[in-house]
């Protein structure tokens, strides 16, 4: 038997804001993905240099992976069921049986796995968010959200991707919305949801927020240290690649943040948070200037690593001042 | 842009009212450079490897591994292994006596036959 719902596809800039946004709008709640962003307070800044990815310090713009899952269910209200598995063939039967029932359901996955992503996108990455809305063929029909096209895959190759082992193992998870609450206030929660981003960016202790910001300077400062240039040119690349590859919308997550501050100034009617939205445009920019300028360097044309961590420190600095400002007014 | 291969990502900007809107792109420069600059630290790790099968130092595990944009600590995590333990394997003389249920878990991951990750040569 084929299933396919009416579903519509909607391309995102970032995967888990992009899958809740659809998730909810095909429940009946339409929010824009700048708006689940911005609600689950998934903006943040950590550099944890002692958990690495292949070799490289975990350097992450935004909260955990499934944070904004969380953030939504708890903002909002809306209760979700999340599922994680330790038999992979239960996990295949129930998503057969909710996709049969005509659910739409969102998985996370690895990256690693998927076939229709381009080969050279193919890491072992597996916080992947995607929705399974269909099947058919024996196929499963797939709503990936960074890509502006629906997409199929085999059913062998998505159960690879949703049973990998490693560092944030997806274990199968599933989620999907039960119910849309019938009022949400959501001049309350958009408050809400800016107060804790302003709790987690100014006060938390370094590595975290504006402070481990400016961890990170002093670090790529150090560099300077070693001889191995190659290793100094890949540390560097491998921070721009966290803050402008796939899913982040450029500038480590800052121009969606600006959006959703700009999408709540309309809503509460609070010019500042237009002010706001302008100045954590900045901030992006300021990101991209640092992501130029480490590429200039990898590119030996002459940038010098204490520039680079001056650009960054540049980036603490306007963080820093939207959030003050931000306190200030919400 | 060359790594999308013609796909598409969209990503918020400014539209000329200085409202915030999606829009679709094919990347920048920036993220092209660093991109080929993770791709070719692996692709020259292979290479090594490659040369290091011929000269009998390196298991085919290495190479694949490096092929597959992996390093040991990944590679174990995958299996779920210690990685002390993928390290050994990259080593010929411990890789020839592994199980065949251990290589052929090696091969899943990595995407090859388990007769090719056994019997490649290097060239």
């Amino acid at each position: 038997m084929d299933t396919a719902p009416e579903y519509v596809h909607q391309q995102a800039a970032h995967c888990e804001s992009g899958v809740v946004a659809s998730l909810l709008r095909h429940s009946g709640l339409a929010l824009s993905e700048a708006m689940v962003f911005g609600l689950s307070s998934a903006l943040m800044f950590s550099y944890l240099p002692f958990i690495k990815i292949n070799g490289m310090p975990l350097i992450s713009y935004r909260n955990t992976p499934r944070g904004i899952i969380k953030g939504i269910r708890h903002r909002l209200g809306v209760p979700f069921r999340t599922v994680t598995y330790s038999n992979p063939r239960q996990a295949h039967d129930d998503l057969l049986s909710l996709i049969d029932r005509n659910r739409i359901v969102g998985l996370q996955t690895s990256v690693y796995w998927l076939p229709y992503f381009p080969p050279e996108m193919r890491f072992q990455f597996n916080a992947h968010n995607l929705i399974v809305y269909g099947r058919s063929n024996g196929e499963w029909l797939v709503s990936d959200p960074v890509f502006d096209h629906t997409v199929r895959i085999k059913s062998n190759d998505l159960q690879n991707a949703r049973f990998t082992k490693g560092l944030l193992a997806p274990k199968g998870y599933l989620y999907y919305p039960l119910e849309i609450p019938a009022a949400i206030d959501m001049d309350r929660a958009i408050r809400k949801a800016v107060q804790k981003t302003v709790f987690m960016m100014l006060p938390s202790p370094p590595p975290f927020g504006v402070r481990g910001i400016h961890c990170l300077a002093n670090r790529i400062e150090k560099l300077e240290r070693r001889s191995d240039k190659r290793h100094i040119k890949l540390v560097l690349g491998h921070i721009v690649r966290m803050q402008e590859e796939i899913g982040t919308g450029g500038g480590g997550f800052r121009y969606l943040y600006a959006a959703f501050l700009q999408e709540a100034s309309r809503i509460l009617s609070v010019a500042e948070l237009q002010e706001a939205s302008l100045k954590m445009t900045e901030a992006g920019d300021l990101w991209r200037a640092f992501a130029l300028a480490a590429v200039s360097y990898i590119k030996d044309k002459g940038t010098t690593l204490p520039e680079i961590a001056d650009k960054i420190r540049r980036c603490a600095e306007a963080e820093k001042d939207v959030f003050t400002f931000l306190k200030a007014v919400i | 842009m060359l790594i999308f291969r013609g796909e598409k990502k969209v990503l918020y900007a400014l539209d000329e009212n200085g409202r915030y809107a999606l829009v679709q792109t094919s990347g920048w420069d920036v993220e092209q450079a660093v991109l080929e600059q993770a791709l070719d630290d692996y692709d020259r790790k292979a290479e090594a490897a490659r040369r290091g099968i011929q000269k009998g130092v390196s298991s085919s595990l290495e190479y694949f591994m490096y092929k597959r944009r992996m390093d040991h600590r990944v590679l174990a995590q995958a299996m779920g292994f210690m990685g002390w333990r993928v390290r050994r394997h990259l080593q010929p003389k411990h890789f020839k006596k592994l199980k065949a249920s251990i290589l052929q878990e090696y091969a899943r991951i990595l995407q090859v036959s388990p007769d090719v990750l056994r019997n490649f040569n290097g060239d």
